[in-house]
Formats: C-alpha cells, sequence, structure tokens
C-alpha cells in the first residue's frame, strides 16, 4: 500500500474494509462488500467471477455477483472472460488491469486472492492509481472473507446432510410467547410422523405429541429444557394417523450467534420395538414361569392320583388335556418367537385368510354356526407375518370358549384407508380386565392376561399399525382394522 | 414540453391539467405543486383519475417556474415524450417488494424522474433497488415530496389520486445530463459512526451522537444548541458521508430524541465515516452555478433546463437562494423544477444516491 495516502483515500479504503466480514453466504459477503466499492470509490457497476484461474480447459469462470443485474454488463462480463489467461499465476502476473472499455467508461479487473477475480466499472476518469495500488489489501480480506464462508457453508451442508440422513429423529424448535414451534426437522422425523414439510412448518410441538407427553412439555418441561436442564425423557409422539411412537428424547438449547436462548435442538430415538420387545419378554416369561408351572403341576397332581387311586382314566384325561394346552402354547410362543424375529410388514390378501378361517371353523367346530358376510375378492393389508395365527386365534377363541353350540358371525368390510374384519359370538366374553391389560399394551404383577393368544393377536394387529377393539353385546365382538395395501386414492 | 404555472385566482388546477392533457401533442402530464397551493381535493382527485395521458407529480414545498420560485402555485407539464409511469406502493413496508412494481425494461440511456414521499422509511432501499435493477445507463433525477410540516401525507400525484408511502418511478426515451453539487465545506471530523439504525444516528466515536455534534456546533456557531434551537441551527451544519471521486453524500439532520439520537434526512450508514459541514452562501450558490455549468454545454434550443434543489437550502440562504436560481442558466431558466426534501440522482455518472442539501441540474434533450 503506497505511504503517501490522502486521509480521504485511507478513510474510504478502511469504509470499504470495514463493510466486509464473512456473512450468511457468499454471495451476501460479496455484494454487501461490492455496494461498498461502488458507492465509495463512485463507480457503476461490478462482478466478481470466480475462480482465479479457468476451472478446467475450456470451462468459463462463474459470475457470483453482479450489481446492477447481469444483463446489464454482459458484454463487458464475457469480453473480461476472453481476456484472463487460464492458470491463477498467470491471471495474477497480468492483474490489476485497467483499460478504457467503451468511451468514457473504465474497467479494473482485480485479483481476489485464492478466490476469484473482482471487476469495477466506472465511468469518466479511472480510479487513481493510489487507490488501485491500495486495493490488493482489502480485495485480500474480502477472498479471505468468501474463503472462509466457502468452507463454512461447506461444513454447514455436510452437517445438514448428517442431520438430514440421520437414523434418529432431529427437531428444533422456536421459543414463542405462547407455546414452543417446529422451525426445522430432518427427513426421518417427517417420514416417521407421516407429515409433509409444510405439516410441520411452524406447527406447535404440543400438537406433535401424545396426551401426557403434552402436559409434561407446556407443564415446565420445555422451560427445563430451555434452561438445559431437562436431561433425557421419554416422550410419546403421535403420527399423523394417531399412532404413538415411544421415544427417549434429548433437548439442549439452540442459541442465536449473540448466545440467546431461540429454542431447542431435540432428539428423539425410537424406543417403540424395544418397549415391545420388553413386554413380549415378560409375557413370555410370566407363560413359562407362571402358566407352564401351574399346568405342570396339575399334570404331575393327576399322574399322583392316578398312580395311587387305580383310576386312571379320568386322570390321565384332564393330564391329557393340559399336555394339549402346554403344546397349544408353545406352537404359539414359537409364532411370537418368529414374530419377534421376523416383524416384516408386508402385503397379505385378508379376503383369502378370512374365507380360509372360516371354512375351518365349520371342520374344526361342528356344532357351532358360522355365518360369514364379507366382500368378495381379495381385500389386500399391510400386515405383519403371523396375521393368518392371529385371526385364526380370534376364531378359535369364538369356537372353544362361547357355549356347546356357539354362534360365530364373521363380517369384513373396507373403506377409503382400512379392511375392518369383525368376529362376533355369543358367549361369556374376555373379561374386562383382560382388554384393559391388553389395550395398555403391557402387564403388570397384578394384571396379567391368562395366555398367549390374545397376546399374539395383539402384537400382530400393533405390529401391522392395525388396531384391535374389544366389546361385550351379548357376547363377544372383536375388531380388527387392518390398513389396507393399496388405498384408494 | 409546454409548462403552465398555476395560480389561485387566475387559473384553475384541475381544468389546467385536463386541458395541457387534451392538447394533441401532449403524451403525458407532470404536476409539480408547492404545498402552500394546498392542491388536493376532490375535483383534483377527479382529474388526476380521468386523464387519457399518464400522469405523476407531487406537492412540494416549493416550486420553480422559468427561473422564479413559488409556494403558493403549481408547474403543470405538458409532456411530448410519452412517460411510462410505475407506482410502487408501501415504501415503508419492511418486507415490501419493490421489484414487483417496477418495469422489467426501460429505455437506453433514457431519464428517469424518481419521487418519493420523503417521510417514508425505505427510501434509500428503494433508490438501491433502482441501481440494482437498471445500474445508471438511465440518468434519474427526483427527490422527495411531501410538506414541510415533518408529517407523511397524501403527497404523491398518480392516475389514481394523491397517494402518501408511495413513489413513482417515470421513465422517459430521452436523453439527460446531470449536474451535482452541494458546496458544502468539511470544518470536523471524520467521525466513527458507532451506533445507527437507518436515519436515527446514535452515536459517534461511541459517545452520544448528539453531545458530539453540539461541542463541534457550539464552537462554530457560538450559540448553545438544544432541542428548541436544533431545526434552525442544524440547518447550517449538515453531515456529510465521503467518496472517492464523487459529490459528498449530504446528510440533513433535523431532530434530537431525548436520548441524544440524532434524526437525519436519508440513512447514516454504520461503521461509516462522517465529516461535520458548513454551509457558506458563496460556496453553495457557486455549487449550484458548478452543477449548471457541468451540463450546460449540452443545451440547444430543444432542451429543458430542470433543477431539483434542497428546499434546507432555501432556508440556510434566505434572501440570497435568489442568486443560487439566477445561477442557473439564464433568467428564464430553469424551466421547470422543484425544491425537495432530498435530491436523487446519479451525479452525472456514478453511484446513484440519495442526498440531501444538493442542487441537481438537468439538460433534457425533449420533453
Amino acid at each position: 500500500m503506497p505511504s503517501d495516502l490522502s486521509q480521504e483515500t485511507i478513510q474510504v479504503l478502511y469504509e470499504i474494509s470495514l463493510a466486509i466480514s464473512p456473512r450468511s453466504d457468499v454471495e451476501s459477503t460479496i455484494e454487501t462488500a461490492v455496494s461498498t466499492y461502488l458507492q465509495k470509490l463512485n463507480c457503476s457497476a461490478a462482478a466478481v467471477l470466480q475462480p482465479l484461474g479457468a476451472p478446467t480447459e475450456g470451462a468459463q469462470r462463474e459470475v457470483v455477483t453482479t450489481l446492477p443485474e447481469q444483463y446489464i454488463l454482459a458484454d463487458i462480463i464475457e469480453e473480461t472472460r476472453d481476456r484472463l489467461p487460464e492458470t491463477p499465476a498467470e491471471v495474477n502476473a497480468m492483474l490489476p488491469l485497467v483499460d478504457e472499455v467503451e468511451s468514457g467508461m473504465h474497467r479494473h479487473v482485480m485479483a481476489l486472492p485464492d478466490y476469484g477475480v473482482l471487476l469495477l466499472l466506472k465511468r469518466g476518469p479511472p480510479l487513481a492509481e493510489d487507490i488501485t495500488l491500495s486495493l490488493p489489501d482489502v480485495n485480500e480480506k474480502l477472498a479471505t472473507a468468501c474463503n472462509r464462508v466457502a468452507v463454512q457453508k461447506q461444513y454447514e451442508t455436510q452437517y445438514r446432510n448428517l442431520f438430514q440422513e440421520a437414523p434418529v429423529m432431529f427437531v428444533r424448535t422456536q421459543a414463542t410467547e405462547d407455546e414452543p414451534v417446529i422451525a426445522d426437522w430432518n427427513t426421518r422425523f417427517a417420514k416417521k410422523l407421516g407429515y409433509t414439510d409444510k405439516d410441520l412448518q411452524g406447527r406447535p410441538l404440543a400438537e406433535l405429541y401424545a396426551e401426557q407427553s403434552r402436559e409434561k412439555l407446556l407443564d415446565g418441561g420445555y422451560t427445563d429444557a430451555l434452561e438445559n436442564r431437562l436431561g433425557t425423557v421419554e416422550r410419546v409422539l403421535r403420527t399423523n394417523n394417531s399412532k404413538e411412537i415411544i421415544t427417549k428424547m434429548r433437548a439442549t438449547p439452540h442459541y442465536d450467534a449473540d448466545g440467546a436462548v431461540l429454542g431447542t435442538r431435540m432428539l428423539f430415538i425410537d424406543v417403540t420395538e424395544l418397549k415391545r420387545r420388553k413386554v413380549q419378554v415378560s409375557v413370555l416369561n410370566r407363560v413359562l414361569r407362571h402358566n407352564i408351572r401351574n399346568d405342570l403341576t396339575v399334570i404331575q397332581g393327576r399322574l399322583d392320583m392316578a398312580k395311587a387311586e387305580g383310576d386312571t382314566a379320568t386322570h390321565l384325561e384332564d393330564a391329557y388335556e393340559k399336555t394339549e394346552e402346554l403344546i397349544s402354547s408353545a406352537k404359539k410362543a414359537r409364532h411370537i418367537q418368529r414374530l419377534i424375529d421376523n416383524p416384516e410388514v408386508r402385503q397379505h390378501d385378508a379376503g383369502e385368510f378370512v374365507d380360509f378361517m372360516i371354512s375351518r371353523a365349520r371342520t374344526e367346530f361342528p356344532d357351532a354356526t358360522v355365518r360369514a358376510d364379507i366382500e368378495s375378492g381379495p381385500v389386500p393389508v399391510l400386515a405383519s407375518n403371523g396375521l393368518q395365527h392371529a385371526l385364526w386365534e380370534l376364531i378359535e377363541n369364538a369356537g372353544q370358549y362361547a357355549g356347546e353350540t356357539p354362534i360365530i358371525e364373521v363380517t369384513m368390510r373396507r373403506d377409503e384407508d382400512t379392511a375392518r374384519i369383525t368376529i362376533a359370538d355369543d358367549g361369556p366374553g374376555i373379561s374386562p380386565a383382560e382388554h384393559e391389560v391388553l389395550e395398555a399394551g403391557m402387564e403388570s404383577e397384578i394384571e396379567h392376561g391368562s395366555g398367549l393368544g390374545l397376546w399374539l393377536v395383539h402384537w400382530v394387529i400393533d405390529r401391522s399399525g392395525g388396531e384391535v377393539r374389544f366389546e361385550q353385546d351379548n357376547g363377544t365382538v372383536v375388531t380388527v382394522t387392518l390398513p389396507l395395501a393399496e388405498r384408494d386414492d | 414540453m409546454r409548462a403552465t404555472l398555476v395560480q389561485d385566482g387566475k387559473n384553475d388546477l384541475p381544468e389546467v391539467i385536463r386541458s395541457v392533457a387534451a392538447e394533441p401533442s401532449v403524451n403525458g402530464v407532470g404536476v409539480f405543486a408547492a404545498a402552500g397551493s394546498n392542491p388536493v381535493s376532490d375535483r383534483f382527485d377527479a382529474a388526476l383519475t380521468e386523464l387519457s395521458v399518464p400522469v405523476f407529480g407531487g406537492i412540494f414545498p416549493e416550486v420553480l417556474y422559468q427561473g422564479k420560485r413559488t409556494a403558493d402555485a403549481a408547474v403543470v407539464i405538458g409532456l411530448t415524450v410519452e412517460p411510462t409511469v410505475s407506482i410502487i406502493p408501501d415504501l415503508s413496508g419492511p418486507e415490501a417488494a419493490f421489484d414487483a412494481h417496477l418495469p422489467t425494461g426501460v429505455p437506453d440511456d433514457g431519464t428517469a424522474f424518481v419521487l418519493v414521499d420523503a417521510y417514508a422509511d425505505r427510501v434509500e432501499d428503494f433508490v438501491a433497488e433502482l441501481f440494482s435493477k437498471y445500474g445508471v445507463d438511465l440518468s434519474y433525477l427526483g427527490g422527495g415530496v411531501g410538506s414541510l410540516n415533518l408529517k407523511q401525507q397524501p403527497c404523491l400525484f398518480t392516475d389514481n389520486g394523491v397517494r402518501e408511502d408511495a413513489a413513482a418511478f417515470v421513465t422517459l426515451d430521452t436523453t439527460t445530463s446531470l449536474g451535482v453539487r452541494h458546496g458544502w465545506k468539511d470544518i470536523a471530523g471524520p467521525l466513527r459512526v458507532t451506533d445507527a439504525d437507518g436515519p436515527a444516528l446514535a452515536e459517534l466515536n461511541g459517545e452520544p451522537a448528539f453531545s458530539v455534534y453540539k461541542q463541534i456546533v457550539e464552537e462554530d456557531a457560538e450559540v448553545t444548541l438544544n432541542a428548541d434551537n436544533f431545526f434552525e441551527v442544524a440547518k447550517r451544519y449538515p453531515f456529510g458521508i465521503s467518496r472517492l471521486d464523487g459529490e459528498t453524500i449530504v446528510r440533513d439532520p433535523f431532530e434530537v430524541t431525548d436520548d441524544g439520537t440524532l434524526t437525519c434526512f436519508g440513512d447514516i450508514p454504520e461503521d461509516a465515516f462522517l465529516h461535520v459541514l458548513k454551509g457558506e452562501e458563496d460556496a453553495l450558490i457557486d455549487a449550484a452555478g458548478e452543477a449548471y455549468a457541468a451540463v450546460a454545454d449540452a443545451r440547444t434550443e430543444e432542451t429543458a433546463v430542470l433543477f431539483f434543489d434542497c428546499i434546507s437550502r432555501v432556508l440556510y440562504l434566505e434572501s440570497a437562494f435568489e442568486r443560487e436560481l439566477n445561477a442557473i442558466g439564464d433568467a428564464d431558466h430553469p424551466d421547470v423544477g422543484a425544491l425537495t426534501i432530498g435530491e436523487i440522482a446519479n451525479d452525472g455518472e456514478g453511484h446513484l444516491e440519495f442526498y440531501n442539501k444538493t442542487a441537481v441540474v438537468a439538460v433534457t434533450e425533449s420533453l
């Protein structure tokens, strides 16, 4: 930089220099700076081309910014591109370039080291020589700012990709006067909950929570998160089609550049499957520990009595019956094990299954009256493996426990999105305690179901994204709802 | 171009507008009305909306006609060159997209009249948008319209009536030469702007702006500066934002708030360096003469001389302003013009700016 610059020149260079700082992106970094160049140097137009050397053989340098709009400068930009040599070293050797491109219009081309080329156009006389000689220091600052923003953007892009594609759910919320709203999210979050980006933008977070979690969020939970006091907690999300996803959630404050808290960053890990497996293990454990032990005790007792009394027929009959029940339980346990090991949800023809179940029921329960009211033709549904076993479990239950000559009614209907299968009988019904255990989806030491059959139904239908409802109406009415594989829309 | 002076009691503004617009050679109408002429009425609105040719204009503190100034008359200009008039609403709107109201094409080397509501919040953003969109291939001239009562009110004439908080961008396919000068001299600075928000200048060199400004002005003016006499004293001591190879951009402080913030006509950029300027009669008048001299060579029998000068120069020069007006051409010139609240021009060749306290002279090839 020349040592004998006027105060005015130093001041103007300083002002341009102050206008140069990394901003949100390269374009705005350059635009802010170039706008100050133009005003302070009283130039009429500017452009920044990138990179300094030609990008590849025959390729053109990209126009990053022009002020005013590019079409006004198109000819001069084109001509400048043609003038610039290929390699950065050749470009550096050639610059600064000052010439008169048209009458009364001077072009100044300067290097933005390791970044690109700055083009300034000035009407009237060219920039004074001391300015031209002084600008490289300012230009270098601009180039450094651009390179820094470019690197930062690269990291941001990588982070963004990671954020978007991560196998967990991320959400960023914005604190508002009323309640937190969603400001950003990753693909997995939207996909898991079944919402579009438009649905999520600005939506209150509480609307995506199940009721209990919503209360916790609004009753101090969000405030704790803003103050980084929440830790890892369990929260239940609700999907667009009202399914619940159990998650482990960790929330930390989200700050702006000045350190002010804007909202939270939240990480949700879906533990629904883990929870389901815990229940499955718990139920299997209970069956093994409780039911099998009880049945074996009965069998042992009957065998002891047969041995002692010599009257073997009745005792052996009872022992045989209990043995059959144990084998049945073992079979169901095996189905459940398969279900756990192979949770794949795929397309099945519920119509074919139900047809088959009705024929089988008429064969296996000849004293029962089996009525069917089903739509003809295939009914493709999405369901996990085990659907056939689950449906048979419900029909078999009716055949076995609904009296000597039960009446079993099977109906199947489809609407826009779902298929609904109803199995009704005129028997004594399933106890309310059993319903409650199944609807809660878990057992306790006090409340537990008696066998594996209804658990098998619950798990298969739940995993399929469907629903099971039990009602008592002069018997038992069980309704299974399953999502259709080919929706009408 | 043919200009008609409309004075109360002599002729009727709506009638003159209709009559000028009806002339076969007239393809557009400009109306410059002095605030004292009280032009706004239902009849005036009706005249604007019923015209078959484009119309634009505004209320100015004073207007110029054939080398004279007037505070209580209007000038109706019949344009032979058809203007393309774009009205930009919501000039204070933080999110207003000005671009949506601007034409996609403008005539090469054409002329643009730019009239803005002087009390709108985003005048400079609008000027920056014009520069970004059209560059300086156009010759821009114009300024802030409104009255000197510091209140925003309907002041811009459009074919939809009289509007406020709006701008008019009027392009004509005719060339214009521009001269821009102010003549204010530097007496103190540089002072770094350490806190500013738009036109509100809060701090200079890290101290309250008013206390820094007061110290400089009191020393020179030998008066005690306070909120009551601020406007009267400050009109002689504007700020200057310097740039190389171009006229300093003048900023006119017009009020001081309780916290020591100075409010100016026009934005003060943070981190800029300001100088305190002072006016001297001869220097200001000479500068106006230089602005005219810069374009005098472009004059022919066909050309029109237009003059947009800042009303605050009148307030400062008072009776000496007649000398400034005389410096612009001969006794009958400028043909028409206005005393504005801030001026818009691209100083003949460089960057487009919103100025204060500056004289803008234009010689237009044909109007």
